[in-house]
């Protein structure tokens, strides 16, 4: 995906607050994380404020069928995330933390997946086509079913990963032959 | 609600953004004068 041009979608989130910074932010702001990650926050009273633990990362949000298409989410951390049926089509999300993450009957066609960590991901019917996956760690992924024609496999940890069913084809690359019996498929 | 003003001038610590026409929000790196774009206070969240 070198060369694809990304736009700059915000994730917009809300976040919980307790009373005396519900006080403070009066307005959404944006958080912005180390790594560059970043998300615009919306303030809602909450039993366990962020703020006060200083527990800004977006972790295990809730994302089913979100339109992330082009959105440049590299090196976010979303591990846990429930990204079920999600739009990331296009999508940068390269070395992104996405372990565990649900990302089952997502679109991530053309997405650069490159040096993701997707251990333990769910990607069950995941539509993969033309993704780059090089580098990434898919060890003990849920694959099942999943699209990964045109798909760059190369150099991706695939130990415990489940292909049960998932489907290739000629341009797939990065696939061993045992991978591919896995699959239960013919080239 | 964000809030959206006509931009002057850029402020420190502050983020600038527009929806798209699939009301997505977009980073506007560099807003132009007079255009119509939400001004937001930056947190900073720290580490992963």
């Amino acid at each position: 995906m070198i060369g694809q041009k990304y736009h700059h979608v915000i994730l917009e989130l809300p976040v919980a607050l307790c009373d005396k910074h519900l006080e403070k932010h009066k307005e959404p702001f944006l958080v912005r994380m180390c790594s560059g990650m970043e998300y615009m926050a919306y303030p809602a009273k909450g039993t366990v404020c962020r703020e006060c633990h200083q527990a800004w990362n977006p972790s295990g949000v809730y994302l089913s069928r979100a339109n992330l298409s082009g959105a440049n989410l590299s090196r976010a951390n979303l591990s846990g995330a429930y990204l079920s049926r999600a739009n990331l089509s296009r999508a940068n999300l390269s070395r992104a933390n996405l372990s565990r993450a649900n990302l089952s009957g997502a679109d991530l066609s053309g997405a650069d997946l490159s040096g993701a960590n997707l251990s333990g991901a769910d990607l069950s019917r995941a539509y993969l086509s033309g993704a780059n996956l090089s580098g990434a760690n898919l060890s003990r992924a849920y694959l099942s079913g999943a699209y990964l024609s045109g798909a760059n496999l190369s150099r991706a940890y695939l130990s415990g990963a489940d292909l049960f069913r998932a489907n290739y084809d000629k341009n797939t690359k990065g696939l061993t032959v045992e991978q591919k019996k896995v699959m239960g498929m013919k080239e | 609600m964000l809030h959206e003003i006509t931009f002057k001038e850029k402020k420190p610590d502050y983020f600038y953004a527009t929806r798209d026409d699939k009301g997505q929000l977009v980073a506007v790196a560099e807003p132009k004068q007079g255009e119509k774009v939400y001004e937001v206070a930056i947190v900073a969240g720290g580490r992963q």
